[in-house]
């Protein structure tokens, strides 16, 4: 497994709390990997000491494969909490100031603006922008000298859903096209859930756990749900069948086991009398799985 | 480290704070030639008694370009260079800049380098333009003491020291108010309490504020300095600037952003 981040025991000590707590991350080659936890929990500080931008009180960090993070910082853009911006400074000056330390041509500056939509703001300071544009604008910038990796703190603050919309796409086109690799805290978990390869969780600066999208939504399948034309005899036949662990509700059954028997229950209902018009998996939404998880 | 440095001189040479606390140096330096003249003008009307006269004397281009140390060049260059340096901090800029691997010390490196270079041109910028205003208002060129090279680059170094101290000072607050507050007032601070070193140790050989920069600067700036006078003046600007720079480097080591 190719790692781009591997953190091991990670732990950023304040002197009123310990923000991240022996936190062992593991983001792979080509991931978009969510970073979920409450306010507090410790994903902007973890993210900071992957950057650089504060040091760890202990633990190691590995990226792209070595400790030497100096070296490999240079392949990785960021937008970390609010944008870091010239507020006195146009959107091309403050392109052009961070190029020089990221790399970029003014022809790369040209179209990375105008890729956010920030081609057309003229002479306008960037302390005049709204809320949205100074994001795009930090995008624009974490996006310079061409990064292998992103490391991206809550990207669609601030954004209409258009917005929103535009930097989802831009993340999975980077994402598939070029082969970048991100890291991505948000509170907006459906947003999240739509293109996140593998999730973080962090709680009280605990990495609680890392999972899978695809294990994620295992997990949040908590069984068959059955609509048929007569509940009762239906619980009868699952009875039957050896199950015990489902609940009859009004217009349907939750069954909370045989997740992969639906066919053969269907079948067996089936030639028992019972007409079923609807056997599908019912899934907890993400939410409700990470609200779990953080223990709420 | 010369990338950090480009992104630096770039930002020093496209802040309009820069040329208005240049343009500000130069007006009060105008202001201050001019009120002067007014005087020597008064001085030679009838009004005025010979007595009044014989106290003024006609500057020279000389004598204004040492002047200009004394004159409120030190609180724009604190001014500035609060402006300047806490800029980073204050718009939280100096992340993007971490984030691509630089170093504290190299990221310090390059500050102090421009911080610096930005009080070099401002202090030589006015000296320059006292000497041009005293040849023009005055006409008089006039001619050089016997320590007059040696107490203007002592004069220099002592400004430098100034600007390393500001540069400190921004350093440790991060804030462009704090800093500018603390850049006029603490050293306004330091004199007054060697003043009250001076009347408690109730000497006549030994002057405390003598070797504070705001007493050395007044020093030096006299028509005949000696040359002891001079030797601790650059005395008192090197030691100034390296420990203000050293104290900048480690408290920018030490403090986390």
């Amino acid at each position: 497994m190719e790692y781009v981040i591997e953190t091991r025991s990670l732990t950023k000590r304040f002197p009123s709390k310990i923000a991240v707590n022996k936190a062992d991350m593991h983001v792979e080659k080509g991931a978009i990997y969510g970073l979920i936890g409450k306010n507090g929990a410790g994903k902007t500080t973890a993210m900071k000491m992957i950057l650089g931008i504060i040091a760890p009180s202990a633990g190691e960090i590995t990226l792209f494969g070595t400790k030497e993070l100096s070296k490999v910082r240079k392949r990785i853009g960021s937008l970390i909490e609010a944008p870091g911006i010239y507020k006195n400074c146009t959107a091309e000056e403050n392109m052009k100031r961070f190029a020089i330390v990221s790399g970029g041509t003014d022809r790369e500056i040209k179209e990375l603006l105008e890729f956010v939509g920030l081609g057309n703001v003229g002479n306008k300071k960037a302390g005049a922008f709204s809320l949205g544009m100074k994001q795009r604008l930090g995008i624009a910038i974490a996006l310079l000298g061409d990064p292998e990796l992103l490391i991206l703190d809550e990207p669609i603050n601030g954004l209409d859903p258009a917005g929103i919309k535009e930097i989802r796409d831009l993340i999975l086109k980077l994402n598939k096209e070029k082969g970048v690799t991100f890291m991505i805290s948000s509170h907006l978990l459906d947003e999240l859930g739509k293109i996140a390869t593998a999730y973080g969780i962090i709680n009280d600066g605990k990495l609680i756990e890392e999972i899978s999208a695809e294990e994620l939504t295992a997990r949040c399948h908590d069984g068959l749900k059955i609509v048929a034309d007569d509940l009762e005899k239906a619980a009868s036949l699952l009875t039957q069948m050896g199950f015990s662990d489902f609940k009859a509700k009004r217009t349907s059954i939750l069954l909370r086991e045989g997740l992969d028997r639906s066919a053969e229950i269907n079948e067996f209902l089936v030639k028992n009398g019972v007409k079923v018009s609807e056997l599908s998996i019912h899934s907890n939404g993400f939410e409700e799985y990470f609200i779990k998880r953080l223990g709420h | 480290m010369m990338n950090l440095l480009r992104l630096e001189f770039r930002r020093l040479f496209r802040a309009k704070s820069f040329y208005i606390c240049l343009a500000i140096s130069l007006v009060m330096i105008i202001i201050s030639a001019a009120t002067t003249k007014m005087l020597l003008n008064m001085a030679s009307s009838e009004e005025f008694g010979e007595a009044f006269g014989s106290m003024l004397q006609t500057p020279t281009s000389f004598s204004l370009l040492k002047s200009t140390a004394s004159s409120s060049l030190t609180m724009v260059l604190a001014i500035f260079l609060s402006i300047f340096v806490t800029e980073d901090y204050t718009a939280d800029t100096i992340k993007n800049i971490y984030a691509k691997g630089h170093s504290r010390d190299s990221v310090f490196g390059a500050k102090i380098i421009s911080a610096m270079a930005a009080g070099l041109i401002m202090i030589l910028v006015s000296a320059l333009f006292s000497f041009a205003a005293g040849k023009v208002m005055f006409g008089e060129v006039g001619t050089m003491g016997e320590n007059y090279i040696g107490s203007v680059l002592a004069e220099l170094v002592i400004l430098l020291a100034y600007a390393a101290l500001y540069f400190a000072i921004a350093i440790a607050f991060k804030k462009t108010g704090a800093s500018i507050a603390v850049s006029i007032l603490g050293p306004l601070l330091v004199g007054l309490l060697l003043s009250l070193g001076n009347a408690a140790l109730k000497s006549d050989k030994i002057s405390l504020t003598d070797y504070w920069l705001d007493g050395r600067l007044t020093i030096l700036t006299q028509a005949n300095v000696e040359g002891k006078e001079v030797l601790i003046g650059f005395i008192i600007g090197v030691v100034v600037l390296l420990v203000a720079g050293a104290v900048g480097f480690v408290v920018n080591r030490s403090s986390e952003q």
